[in-house]
């Protein structure tokens, strides 16, 4: 077994995001950034968990996501941004 | 006499406020009990108070909706007793799927403390039936995460009046599963059961509400 550190993004799927749309507006727009076109927000969270490898490490993540209801999936989606050897 | 539940979480503020009108309005004996001693067989009706539970971390409502008290408010709510979230409560009650849809950041985007109206859209709940359908009433509500959001139909009890505060869908302000047994809802009815402390220019719109849970619990519903 090896340790392996899952990192995820919890983001809203299509309802408005307002936190994300006030960075857009008055921070990037505002700071001459014209070329980006969005930006949304979310949270971040790594998980370090013990597996066989990395595919099955980002399904046990995935899978605790789900069932503890770390994301509320009528309005979010998990987003596995990457995972590494801890 | 019957016996409301007040469960306490780390962070929930709002418990005293619940005890004072339970026992005062609705003349019910009213108990704060301690999340980890929480047994819903000592209780007739059970009220989630407003707050914020563990900080709001993860997401309000979300950490303490996983938490074997909830178990127990669940297995109240198959029975069929009474169960109410006010504000955090409501959070807790919507990640713990007591009742449908999610609880988002207010849009505009900052932290509403302020008098509403809103209009009674149902009345046959075990928290409104002293209401009338359709007529409007006042409230405070004080939260950040309240942008109620959902898919498919909804059991709506209360609807924000004249002003959508915090962008939820169809301005919708507290629902209620099936039964109407569970109902949650943003604004406070506790803060608004007295006219002490009622400000000019509105109504002490959550005096039924309180009304409501005493009937409910003398007749059933």
């Amino acid at each position: 077994m090896t340790k392996y550190l899952v990192h995820v993004a919890i983001v809203l799927k299509g309802s408005r995001d307002p936190e994300g749309e006030t960075i857009y507006q008055n921070v990037v727009l505002s700071g001459g950034f014209t070329n980006v076109s969005r930006v949304r927000s979310g949270k971040y969270l790594g998980f370090e968990v013990e597996a066989q490898n990395e595919e099955e490490a980002v399904r046990l993540v995935q899978d605790l996501c789900f069932k503890l209801r770390i994301y509320n999936p009528t309005v979010h989606r998990l987003i596995v941004l990457g995972v590494e050897n801890a | 006499m019957r016996r409301v539940g007040i469960i306490k979480f780390p962070g929930t503020n709002c418990d005293l406020d619940v005890k004072r009108v339970v026992e005062k309005i609705a003349g019910l004996e009213a108990r704060i009990v301690w999340f980890k001693r929480f047994k819903q067989e000592e209780f007739d009706a059970i009220v989630i108070p407003g707050g914020f539970s563990y900080g709001d971390w993860l997401r309000a409502g979300a950490i303490a909706a996983r938490s074997p008290a909830m178990r127990e408010v669940e297995r109240a709510a198959e029975d069929g007793k009474p169960v109410l979230g006010i504000c955090n409560g409501f959070q807790i009650l919507v990640e713990a799927c007591l009742l449908p849809g999610a609880l988002l950041s207010n849009d505009p985007p900052r932290f509403i403390c302020k008098w509403v109206r809103v209009k009674v859209e149902n009345v046959k709940t075990a928290f409104t039936r002293e209401y009338q359908e359709g007529e409007v009433v006042s409230m405070p509500i004080a939260h950040a995460e309240g942008r109620f959001y959902a898919e498919g139909p909804i059991n709506v009890v209360f609807r924000y009046h004249g002003e959508n505060p915090n962008g939820s869908l169809n301005a919708i302000a507290g629902v209620s599963n099936d039964r109407g047994n569970v109902v949650g809802l943003m604004p406070h009815p506790e803060r608004s059961a007295e006219p002490e402390i009622t400000p000019r220019g509105f109504d002490s719109g959550g005096y039924r509400l309180w009304i409501s849970l005493r009937e409910s619990l003398a007749k059933g519903w």
